[in-house]
């Protein structure tokens, strides 16, 4: 292991993972395309330069990684931070561990430094690299769903509840809404089972404070294509089954020219519009989709105080600003385009 | 705490101190069904109230137990019943609330679609003289005498 250079595309992490906005300022999309269409097939990771994370910023920057097709990968590399603080801090959340759950398992895991720094000394910057702002107590986990044909939609959420209701246990005196924040989590769970069918990481974190204050966060990241592409593949399939040249999709409540028009046309603005009407959903054939996910998700968050954003495609929002009934131009008003990366997840705060 | 006997026209069902937290798990809601069907014989009942706060639900599978209690109601032989629920979850409105009936088989030959179920549910309800009320509390709130932050009717 001494001495070997690693090669590959490199991926290299913000240094300060805090929150979900450092993961977006690194562009890794040469390396995950390259890597994707089989123009090469090395990867390295480098988190040597990592001083700082919590499990927001890391599942964010996990659901990045994910994007990848590990199956293009022959040779994968992973240098460990120089921080031994952090190096510990990932081993204590299992960081290795979902990666290998995402596909990426390592043939070699270096410390890029290890000729030149025999005796690493654990340094007081790393000691005093605490993210806990002075909170008395500070819980993190990650929960990864992984939906699989062996696996059915019930135990698979059954074991994501299991997760989510042991992880709220430890806020033992209640500061949160136990009740409402599994509903909400459950429904952004449902939609990857029942849409995505692609892999979700979960990112929770609970602060509490002697005097009583706290905070209850959340990052909820879908590896599948979002809400934006999703359906507006699924519409460009349902038109061209339509033969009639003027006809009604049934399923979707549709003129074939508006069926047209969001297949081929709409923005992120139109198909978040369509998705938010009660009733509408993609996937009701699963028998118990009542089509109202994304409703309880808003009007869930916004009645316990919650701020809850969504990133899909290129764009962010604040969902628990629009106000109901939803309209175009509201959503249009607090949609922000930005240059991040195509992702999707949701980001939730509470404090109490 | 189970606050009835058989005679009574009253039932008063508090989920959590009968340790039935996690009215999302098929076991739990089995039990809540039970402890319904056990009041089938009572021909007078005129309200029922379901004190689910701290419970966890889930609103594909509260039919289990809202299907039962209907069926208290429609074949008490009182002319005007109740039934309300209490929660701690609280989804900003009524049509969104009253959802935990969508699956209820109460409805099932009423030809209920998406833009229908609140006037089938209405339609349901009026039928059998039956009032349905939703009220939502603070989380933390667990005594009878807390009042509801919001209470939802159909209109």
């Amino acid at each position: 292991m001494n001495g070997v250079t690693p090669g590959g595309n490199q991926i290299k992490p913000w240094p300060e993972l805090i929150g979900w906005m450092p993961s977006l300022l690194c562009s890794y999309d040469a390396a995950r395309d390259a890597i994707n269409k089989k123009t090469f097939s090395s990867i390295h990771l480098d988190l040597s330069q990592l001083q700082q994370f919590d499990v927001i910023g890391l599942s964010v920057f996990l659901s990045i990684l994910a994007k990848i097709n590990t199956t293009n990968i022959t040779d994968y590399d992973v240098s460990l931070p120089i921080s031994v603080h952090i190096q510990k801090k990932l081993k204590e959340i299992e960081f290795i561990r979902y990666l290998e759950l995402l596909g990426f398992v390592p043939n070699r895991q270096l410390n890029v430094f290890d000729n030149n720094h025999q005796n690493l000394t654990v340094s007081q910057e790393d000691i005093d690299t605490e993210e806990t702002n002075g909170a008395d107590i500070y819980i993190e986990k990650i929960i990864v769903i992984m939906p699989n044909k062996a696996v059915s939609r019930e135990q698979l959420l059954k074991e994501t509840k299991r997760q989510i209701k042991d992880f709220l246990l430890l806020d033992s005196n209640r500061h949160f809404n136990h009740e409402q924040i599994l509903l909400i989590l459950l429904e952004m769970a449902k939609n990857t089972i029942d849409h995505s069918g692609k892999p979700a990481i979960l990112g929770l974190q609970l602060f509490k404070h002697a005097e009583g204050s706290g905070r209850f966060s959340f990052v909820y990241c879908d590896i599948g294509d979002g809400i934006y592409k999703t359906i507006r593949n699924i519409f460009k399939r349902a038109l061209s089954q339509l033969t009639n040249k003027t006809g009604f999709h049934t399923a979707y409540g549709l003129q074939k020219s508006e069926l047209a028009q969001l297949a081929h046309k709409a923005a992120l603005t139109d198909i978040l519009y369509w998705a938010f009407q009660p009733g509408n959903s993609t996937r009701r054939d699963s028998g118990v989709n009542l089509g109202l996910g994304l409703r309880w998700i808003i009007e869930g968050s916004k009645k316990c105080n919650m701020r809850l954003y969504l990133k899909d495609a290129s764009s962010i929002l604040n969902l628990t600003k629009i106000s109901s009934p939803y309209t175009r131009d509201g959503i249009r008003q607090l949609s922000i385009r930005t240059c991040a990366p195509v992702l999707f997840f949701y980001y939730g705060e509470l404090k109490c | 705490m189970l606050i009835a006997n058989k005679s009574s026209e009253t039932i008063l069902i508090k989920a959590f101190d009968l340790g039935l937290i996690e009215l999302d798990e098929h076991h739990e809601l089995n039990e809540l069904k039970h402890k319904l069907q056990s009041y089938s014989a009572n021909k007078n009942i005129y309200l029922i109230t379901l004190d689910l706060r701290r419970c966890y639900v889930e609103y594909a599978t509260t039919y289990i137990f809202l299907d039962e209690s209907i069926q208290l109601l429609q074949q008490s032989e009182i002319p005007e019943k109740k039934l309300i629920i209490k929660f701690s979850i609280d989804l900003n409105s009524s049509e969104t609330m009253f959802q935990c009936f969508r699956a209820c088989k109460a409805l099932h030959n009423k030809e209920v679609n998406d833009k229908n179920f609140s006037e089938k549910l209405a339609e349901l309800f009026s039928e059998n003289n039956i009032d349905v009320s939703i009220y939502t509390y603070n989380f933390n709130s667990f005594e009878d005498s807390d009042i509801p932050e919001n209470t939802y009717k159909l209109e």
